[in-house]
């Protein structure tokens, strides 16, 4: 599967969905599945259908973020973002990555916070004087660390369902394990290009464009979301509108608030930028299906168990099968090693809720790791560089600590749980 | 130009032509899965019932179910039998069939409720690769049943939310305020955050909601079907993964614990060694915990038994890891754990030594022992159907309400020696089931 993947993938070219899809028929031919025909096809399909939301979420919040582009939206929050703020960088800095962060938090998924809000504050980083690949790399891990923040961290959420560990005492272990590495990012990759007099003088020549002048109403499409993301999570027996229409709506509003905008024309474009990302979720579905059918998928955890704990043992295939895995899928790797791995820890009740903590951290960085890269791949498209690698390489700093941080917090669970855990609440 | 053009028409004409092909071909085994394959129940059957008698929305939708019901004539309690609340478990389900095509009441009645969620039945689970039937040999050829998902169907419930808060449902606060007592310590249903996949788990959902998705109305047509018949005594039939550690052991709420403790006693008699816990009071939205907790009358447990073919360590997906239980992946984990076992006391002794402590001394992979021959669904049938007898027996022996007696229900020993096959039934006169395969 691996080689035919590769074979397809780097030496055919082929696109990565597609390699992914040739990996997986290699898989049901060397696995002796083919027949009967109707049932391998079935596999392939039902493997496909495993990001059919993703797949929804992805491309209704790209038609989202070109919308708000197109209607000029976007050029106006950032010139009022950088004239508001330009003279306090470093607070502007942190205020940025909260704002890339929330969508993540109250979604769990990195993908729509690259995808929203990372789009919003892109033209704001790269105004300031932060280079188009490093201004990528802070919005990916912003949302990486988004989607690991609480309330919702839904790689935490699958362990949690695994070993019958109800989403309890979950909050104040994620915020620690999320919010300081995120603000340390940031200002680590943009504070050296970033002064305040050339920001002050940026400021001043930034224009806010023609949409300027529809006013307040030009951010009503922002409100919107954020209401209908929030309401889901405060009153979720009364709002279930799911984020693909969320975006829809808000494409809705953006379209009556802002400069003229053809629904159709940016629909089309917006579909044409998603088009490849689609792609790989199939072919990944299809690929992880087929390994489950031959066995591999339980080869890989089987032998990522036979280590005794530590760091010369369990530690290091925790820090990196997880985000390897997750590079298909973080969702996939929470469930496939993330409850194993967390029986494999000690299960003390508060100690088990950090370990719990720690894994899904880790497992968020697969959201950084190729040919997925969800966050990497889109925020190279939210600020227009077209090699994501060129964004991602700048994430491989912060991927590690965040790991490394991970498995101080696995090594460390029970004395950090006595003063992170809360669960008598 | 034009030629480019002509060609890249040409080719994506292909290719859309090969996905309609492909489509219809999944779909057609997608379809194949609506099908209810047919039961055959005991010659002492009363009443069929539909669980919409209890909530009427459910008419008419693919997740209202069969109630089979079988009345002694003479007074006595009820007991409920259900199979099929997670249609990935399958000696879950066929323990409830199996139980179906052999009851016979002597006293009170009973509803057995092989099909819990039937929308979970008509469809196998994304990138889990399981087959989507088991066969089982029986006298009258060999029987076809559906091996479904954990999981309410996403055709009758999407899209799933982000996360999902479980309701707290319409019986609580009226319990509460009838029976105090009950609130000690005890939270209540509901206002737990689960993972938004849950939301088509019925298991997580109880006492349900009538306003509800449509799981959520199954839950709590179950609830109110239990209140109106009052049931004195459930089971729920579940299979897990041999590396989840509650196996092989029947889970009780604190008013079955009693019943629960005297059966584990009585099973080891009949060679069925099984241990009870006690349903946690803080993991909400499950049979043994909602049930007992939304009906003061009911005594209700959940059992499990190991299941290979659930795992997240599963090697090949074939027809042998559901029937056989036989999956070589486990039976190497084992070998694994013991040899990681062995390094983990030497690695302990060394540093003790040294005067430190160790950070691990045992590891725990699997739970359950898997032998080189398998856990065969006969086996795990056998555990839940003799489990079954042994509750109602402990039930009666307790004097835990109206007495229940069950009959014609084969003793674990026969089971396992016959196979569960044997004890099946299939329609008089027609072909054998296994003629069912074939048109596949």
């Amino acid at each position: 599967m691996v080689i035919a993947f590769f074979v397809s993938a780097f030496a055919i070219k082929l696109p990565i969905g597609i390699a992914m899809a040739i990996g997986a028929i290699a898989g049901i031919l060397a696995g002796g599945h083919l027949f009967p025909l109707d049932e391998s096809i079935r596999h392939l399909v039902e493997g496909m259908f495993a990001y059919f939301d993703p797949i929804l979420i992805i491309a209704t919040a790209t038609i989202f973020m070109f919308t708000m582009e197109r209607n000029g939206l976007l050029q106006v929050l950032a010139a009022w973002t950088l004239r508001t703020f330009a003279r306090a960088p470093f607070v502007l800095l942190a205020a940025i990555t909260f704002i890339i962060m929330f969508p993540g938090m109250l979604t769990g998924s990195s993908t729509a916070a690259v995808l929203t809000t990372g789009a919003l504050m892109a033209p704001v980083l790269m105004h300031m004087g932060v280079p188009r690949e490093k201004a990528g790399a802070i919005i990916a891990m912003a949302a990486l660390f988004g989607m690991a923040a609480p309330p919702v961290n839904i790689p935490a959420l699958i362990i949690g369902a695994g070993v019958d560990l109800p989403y309890v005492g979950l909050d104040l272990p994620l915020l620690v394990l999320s919010v300081p590495i995120a603000l340390g990012t940031t200002w680590a990759l943009a504070l050296p290009h970033v002064n305040k007099k050339a920001a002050v003088e940026t400021a001043r020549d930034v224009e806010a464009g023609p949409a300027a002048k529809h006013g307040a109403k030009l951010f009503l499409p922002l409100f919107v979301v954020a209401a209908l993301m929030i309401g889901e999570r405060v009153f979720p027996q009364h709002i279930q509108l799911g984020l693909p229409l969320i975006f829809l709506i808000g494409m809705g509003v953006a379209l009556l608030t802002g400069e003229k905008v053809s629904a159709n024309k940016v629909s089309i474009e917006a579909m044409k930028a998603a088009l490849p990302i689609l792609g790989i979720l199939m072919g990944v579905g299809m690929f992880i299906q087929v390994m489950t059918l031959t066995g591999a998928r339980g080869e890989v955890v089987i032998q990522s168990l036979q280590l005794p704990r530590g760091w010369t043992g369990l530690y290091p295939i925790i820090g990196t099968t997880m985000p390897l895995m997750g590079s298909v899928s973080s969702f996939g790797a929470a469930s496939v090693l993330g409850v194993p791995f967390v029986l494999a820890l000690p299960t003390g009740p508060e100690t088990i809720i950090m370990n719990a903590a720690a894994l899904s951290s880790i497992v968020a960085v697969g959201d950084l790791m190729p040919p997925t890269a969800l966050a990497g791949i889109f925020a190279a498209q939210v600020v227009g560089e077209k090699k994501y690698i060129r964004v991602l390489r700048w994430c491989i700093i912060p991927g590690i600590i965040a790991v490394v941080q991970g498995l101080l917090a696995i090594q460390f669970a029970a004395p950090l749980a006595q003063y992170l855990v809360r669960i008598g609440g | 130009m034009m030629k480019a053009l002509k060609d890249r028409t040409i080719r994506a004409s292909i290719f859309l032509g090969l996905a309609l092909i492909v489509a219809a071909v999944a779909g057609y085994r997608f379809r194949a899965q609506w099908v209810d394959e047919p039961l055959y129940p005991s010659p002492h059957l009363t009443e069929v019932r539909m669980l919409s008698e209890y909530h009427a929305p459910l008419e008419g939708t693919p997740m209202d179910t069969e109630l089979y019901i079988f009345d002694s004539g003479e007074p006595g309690g009820t007991v409920l039998i259900c199979g099929g609340n997670h249609p990935n478990e399958p000696a879950g389900y066929l323990a409830a069939v199996f139980i179906l095509e052999n009851l016979r009441m002597t006293e009170g009645r009973a509803i057995v409720m092989p099909r819990m969620n039937r929308g979970a039945f008509l469809h196998t689970e994304s990138q889990e690769a399981q087959l989507p039937n088991f066969f089982i040999p029986t006298a009258h050829g060999e029987r076809r049943f559906r091996h479904g998902s954990r999981v309410t169907n996403p055709v009758l419930q999407w899209p799933d939310p982000t996360v999902y808060v479980n309701p707290r449902g319409p019986f609580w606060d009226e319990i509460v305020a009838e029976h105090p007592e009950i609130a000690e310590g005890n939270p209540g249903p509901g206002r737990q955050t689960l993972a938004g996949v849950d939301s088509r788990n019925v298991n997580r959902m109880f006492p349900g909601d009538p306003r509800g998705t449509i799981t959520e109305q199954l839950a709590y047509a179950i609830v109110t079907m239990i209140r109106e018949e009052e049931v004195d005594l459930a089971v729920d039939y579940h299979e897990a993964s041999p590396e989840y550690p509650t196996n092989n052991v029947i889970v009780a709420h604190e008013r079955a614990a009693d019943v629960a403790t005297w059966a584990e006693l009585l099973l080891s008699g009949d060679g069925v060694a099984i241990s009870t816990d006690t349903s946690a009071m803080h993991l909400r939205g499950l049979t043994h915990r909602e049930w007992g907790d939304a009906y003061m009358g009911i005594r209700p447990v959940l059992l499990e038994a190991p299941n290979v073919a659930q795992g997240r360590l599963k090697g090949r997906s074939t027809p042998e890891q559901i029937v056989e239980g036989l999956d070589m992946a486990y039976v190497r984990v084992q070998m694994i754990q013991k040899r990681l076992n062995e390094r983990l006391a030497e690695r302990a002794r060394r540093l003790e030594e040294r005067g430190r402590i160790p950070r691990e001394r045992t590891r725990r992979i699997l739970y359950v022992n898997i032998p080189e021959t398998g856990i065969h669904i006969d086996v795990r049938v056998a555990r839940h159907v003799q489990t079954t007898a042994r509750l109602v027996e402990a039930y009666n022996d307790q004097m835990a309400g109206p007495p229940i007696g069950i009959a014609d229900i084969p003793h674990y020993d026969e089971i396992i020696e016959n196979g569960s096959g044997h004890y099946l039934h299939g329609p008089e006169g027609e072909p054998p089931a296994g003629a069912a395969r074939e048109e596949e």
